[in-house]
C-alpha cells in the first residue's frame, strides 16, 4: 500500500478547474518529482495535499486513511507537511524559535529530542547554526529557502512536500540545496517535489509525473525520462526560450 | 493628590489589562472584541455574589469569580466567534458577534444577580501604607501586583513556552502557522479564556475600590479599547502603558476638570486618537493590518 494516494482529485477556483482529475501515489521512502509550465496546477495540487485548499471532487488517502476535509494543521500533525517556495518564514522569530516550531506538529518533546533535531539541522544547513539567533526575516533568499525545508523536516514528517524549494536560488545554492534532498532521501525520507528546473529534479527523484493543464499527462521512472521525450510531453514546440532557464540545451 | 494618583494607577492597571486582552486577541485571531469589559464586570459581580450571598471565603470567592471570567471567554470562543469563523462570516459579523455577548452577558448579570452595585471585600481591608504623611489603600497595592504578575506570567508563556511560540506563529502569519500543525481554533479557545481570567481578575481586585454593577461592563470595555488604540492596537505592552494613560486621565480629569464630563472627555479622546492618530500615540508602535 502507498503511503500517499491522490486519487481524481479535482481543484478549482471559481470558474478555473486548476487541477482535473489527477491521481497519483507515492511509496514509503519514495521521492516523486512534479513537473510541468507554469499555471500546470502543481502548486495547487500540492495545496490541496496540504488541506490549504480544499478539492471539489476525488480523496487524498494517507496510510489508507481518508483525509476528507481535514483542513492544513490537522494534516501537518498528521505527519504532512507541506514547504512553500522558501516563503513562509516567521520574520519577527528567530531562526532557532522558526526551526523549533516547526516541530510543533509531532506533538511535545522532550527538550534532548529537541536539541538532537536542532543539531541535525544546523548540520545540514551549517549557515543556519550561524544565524540561529537572528531574526529569520533578515535572512537571505538562499538562507531562508534552506531554513523552511530544515523546518519542515523537525517534526520527522510522513512525507514533506516541497514546492519549488530552490525558487530563486542562484544555480549553486540550488544545486546545494538538491544535494541535501539526496542526503534527505537516503536517509528514508518520503517527500513530493514541485520544481522547474527538471535536470536537479531527475537527480533527486525516483520517479515524476508531468502536469499539464490542471492534468497529470504522463508518470515514469526518473532512469526512463529522457529530457527530448520530456519536453515532448511537457512543454510542448517552441518552448526553447524555457528550456534554457533549465541550464540545459534540450531540443 | 496622591489619592487621585493612587486610584488613576489602580484603573489604568485595570484598562490596561483589558487593553492586553483586546491587543493579544486582535493579534493572534483577527478579531476586535468588543466583550472584553464584560469578563471585568463577570468577575466582580460573581465574585461579590459567592461571598456575600453564599458566605464564600474570599479565596473561594476570587478563585470562582477568575473561574466565571475563563468559563464566559471560553463560551464567546466556542458559542459565537468559532462558529461564525467556520462559517466564514466577515470580520464585521464576529464584531458584531463580541457586541451581542457582551449585551447578553449584561442582561444575565441582570436577571439572576439583581442591579444593584455590589463590593468585593479588600484583600487587606483596613491596612494602609503610609507615604509622607498620606495612606495608599493596599487594594491598590494587590491591583498593581497582580498587574505584574500577570504581564510577567503572560510574558514567560509567549516567550518561553511552546504553545506561546504557536500563539506568535499565529499572530505573524496564520497560514504559515496551521501549515506548522497550529490549530488557530485552539489559539482563540486559549486565548480568549485567557485574557477573560485576567479581565475577571482584575474586575476581582478593583471591586473593593470601584462598585461593580452589571452596567460596568460598558465602561471598562469602552475604556480598554481607548487603552488599546492608544497603545497602537495589537501591541500588548503598549495596550498596559495605554491603560496607565487613561486611567490616570480619568482620575485627574474626573477630580480637576469636570466628573460630569468625565465620559464625554474620554470618548473625545477616543475619536481623536482615531482621527488623529490611527497607529497609537506612543512612539514606534505599530499596528497589524487586520487580516
Ligand atoms: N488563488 C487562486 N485564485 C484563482 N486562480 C488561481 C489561484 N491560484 C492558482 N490559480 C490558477 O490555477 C491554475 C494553477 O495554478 P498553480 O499555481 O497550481 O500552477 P503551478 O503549476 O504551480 O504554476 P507555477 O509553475 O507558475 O508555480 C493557474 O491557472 C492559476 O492561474
Ligand atoms: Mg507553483
Amino acid at each position: 500500500m502507498s503511503l500517499l494516494a491522490i486519487r481524481n482529485l479535482d481543484v478549482r477556483y471559481g470558474a478555473v478547474a486548476a487541477v482535473v482529475g489527477a491521481s497519483l501515489e507515492v511509496g514509503q521512502g519514495e521521492v516523486v518529482g512534479i513537473l510541468g509550465p507554469n499555471g500546470a496546477g502543481k502548486s495547487t495540487m500540492l495545496a490541496a495535499v496540504a488541506g490549504l485548499v480544499r478539492a471539489v471532487a476525488g480523496s487524498v488517502h494517507l496510510d489508507g486513511r481518508d483525509l476528507g476535509r481535514l483542513g492544513p494543521d490537522r494534516r501537518a500533525r498528521s505527519g504532512i507537511v507541506l514547504v512553500v517556495e522558501g516563503r513562509g518564514v516567521l520574520g519577527p522569530m528567530t531562526v532557532a524559535e522558526n526551526l523549533e516550531l516547526g516541530a510543533y506538529p509531532g506533538g511535545r518533546q522532550a527538550r534532548s529530542e529537541l536539541a538532537a533535531r536542532l543539531e541535525e539541522a544546523y548540520e545540514l544547513f551549517p549557515v543556519l547554526r550561524e544565524r540561529a539567533a537572528q531574526p529569520a526575516g533578515v535572512l537571505s533568499g538562499g538562507e531562508a529557502a534552506m531554513l523552511v525545508v530544515a523546518r519542515g523536516l523537525m517534526s520527522r514528517p510522513r512525507i514533506l512536500l516541497l514546492d519549488e524549494p530552490a525558487l530563486g536560488l542562484a544555480p549553486r545554492t540550488a544545486s546545494d540545496l538538491f544535494a541535501r534532498l539526496g542526503e534527505l532521501k537516503s536517509a528514508g525520507t518520503t517527500m513530493v517535489i514541485v520544481e522547474q528546473k527538471a535536470a536537479d529534479l531527475l537527480a533527486v527523484a525516483d520517479r515524476v509525473a508531468v502536469m499539464r493543464g490542471g492534468r497529470i499527462v504522463r508518470t515514469a521512472a526518473s532512469s526512463d525520462v529522457n529530457l527530448e521525450d520530456l519536453q515532448q510531453a511537457y512543454l510542448g514546440p517552441s518552448t526553447e526560450a524555457d528550456l534554457a532557464i533549465n541550464g540545459r540545451k534540450l531540443a | 493628590m496622591l489619592e487621585t494618583f493612587t486610584i488613576g494607577i489602580s484603573l489604568g492597571c485595570v484598562y490596561g489589562l483589558v487593553a492586553l486582552g483586546v491587543s493579544l486577541i486582535y493579534r493572534t485571531t483577527g478579531v476586535l472584541s468588543f466583550a472584553q469589559g464584560a469578563f471585568v464586570m463577570i468577575g466582580g459581580m460573581v465574585g461579590a455574589w459567592l461571598a456575600d450571598d453564599l458566605g464564600a471565603p474570599l479565596g473561594i470567592a476570587l478563585l470562582g469569580g477568575v473561574a466565571a471570567g475563563a468559563l464566559s471567554g471560553f463560551v464567546l470562543a466556542v458559542a459565537i466567534v468559532i462558529p461564525l469563523w467556520k462559517r466564514g462570516a466577515s470580520p464585521f459579523m464576529v464584531i458584531l458577534g463580541t457586541l451581542v455577548f457582551l449585551v447578553i452577558s449584561e442582561n444575565l448579570v441582570l436577571n439572576q444577580l439583581g442591579s444593584q452595585p455590589r463590593a468585593v471585600r479588600a484583600i487587606t481591608p483596613g491596612w494602609k501604607l503610609h507615604v509622607a504623611g498620606q495612606a495608599i489603600e493596599s487594594q491598590v497595592l494587590w491591583v498593581l501586583l497582580a498587574t505584574v504578575l500577570v504581564g510577567g506570567a503572560l510574558y514567560v508563556l509567549l516567550m518561553r513556552s511552546r504553545f506561546g511560540a504557536a500563539m506568535r506563529a499565529c499572530a505573524i502569519d496564520q497560514q504559515t502557522s496551521r501549515l506548522l500543525g497550529v490549530s488557530p481554533t485552539r489559539v482563540a479557545l486559549a486565548v480568549f479564556a485567557l485574557t477573560a481570567a485576567i479581565g475577571a481578575l482584575v474586575g476581582l481586585l478593583i471591586a473593593p475600590i470601584q462598585f461593580s454593577a452589571y452596567t460596568a461592563a460598558n465602561a471598562y470595555g469602552i475604556k480598554g479599547f481607548l487603552a488599546a488604540v492608544i497603545g497602537g492596537l495589537g501591541d500588548v505592552r503598549g495596550a498596559v502603558i495605554g491603560g496607565l494613560i487613561v486611567g490616570l486621565s480619568e482620575a485627574f480629569i474626573g477630580v480637576y476638570v469636570s466628573s460630569t464630563y468625565l465620559d464625554l472627555i474620554l470618548l473625545g479622546m477616543l475619536l481623536a486618537v482615531l482621527l488623529l492618530r490611527p497607529r497609537g500615540v506612543l512612539p514606534g508602535t505599530k499596528v497589524v493590518a487586520a487580516r
